[in-house]
């Protein structure tokens, strides 16, 4: 049966059982589902329906985290890959950790990229500043030098 | 009129009161024991009928006398109408606590003698 739970029977509804029976098979699989008993028994289908679709999320989504667990240790492997070759001259490094985990909606793909911008930009304008402050440095010995040796001629 | 391959509940007003019939695995357990299957509803209308309207009451109106019960029932419009959104209800109920092992497929058939 579709979207149940493994309850340790091919299907909850076993044949020639009266419906109180049937009814008594399948509570336990709703129970896995997170209801409980007495929500089964005195909730309209609207409230098993709710349960049996976030059973499914929640199966769904263990699914993607059991795929995401695997492809993490899959690129792990391909990262580390250039320590093991034994035909590279040198000392290869493995690839870099990564810093975060992968996003999992877009929302998160797009606010990682946004922040990496930032960083970058952030990185730049540092990097400038420093730059900047090194070169007026620079001048500014070099204009004390040239004044002293104007000293030093007169 | 809601659709009734959807009917889930019944609402309406009778004397000032709001009543919403429904069915639940309880109610259900409860109409079996009481003698209640859906198969003989064409052989023993009235009693099966009288039984599938009391069991809506179960969920939600429990202390309903059956007098009151039978007195609301007599002043509802479209009775057969009534009758059939009770049995889809009911049907409704089980069908999706106990949906088939296979899905139906999609092609039309047809009997010829």
């Amino acid at each position: 049966m579709d979207g149940y739970p493994v309850t340790g029977q091919s299907s909850p509804i076993p044949e020639e059982s009266s419906l109180a029976e049937m009814l008594m098979k399948i509570c336990p699989a709703y129970m896995v589902m997170g209801m409980t008993y007495n929500q089964f028994w005195y909730s309209n289908t609207k409230v098993h329906k709710a349960y049996r679709e976030a059973y499914e999320i929640i199966r769904k989504n263990e699914e993607w985290a059991r795929w995401r667990h695997v492809a993490y240790i899959y690129d792990t492997l391909l990262r580390v890959s250039p320590v093991f070759r034994s035909n590279t001259k040198g000392r290869p490094e493995p690839g870099k950790y990564p810093e975060e985990p992968w996003p999992l909606t877009e929302k998160e793909y797009e606010d990682a990229q946004e922040r990496r911008e930032k960083e970058r930009y952030e990185r730049y304008i540092a990097k400038m500043e420093a730059d900047s402050a090194r070169e007026l440095k620079r001048r500014a010995k070099e204009a004390r030098e040239e004044a002293s040796e104007d000293g030093e001629h007169r | 009129m809601a659709d009734i391959n959807r009917v889930n509940q019944i609402n309406f007003d009778y004397n000032g009161k709001h009543y919403c019939l429904e069915y639940t695995p309880e109610s259900i357990k409860q109409l079996e024991s009481a003698g209640f299957t859906l198969n003989d509803i064409q052989d023993k209308p009235a009693t099966r009928i009288e039984q599938l309207w009391a069991g809506a009451f179960l969920a939600n109106h429990r202390r309903v006398s059956n007098t009151i019960q039978k007195e609301i029932y007599k002043s509802m419009k479209d009775r057969e109408k009534l009758v059939q959104a009770l049995t889809e209800m009911y049907m409704n109920t089980l069908n999706y606590l106990m949906p088939d092992e296979e899905e139906s497929g999609n092609v039309e058939w047809t009997a010829t003698l």
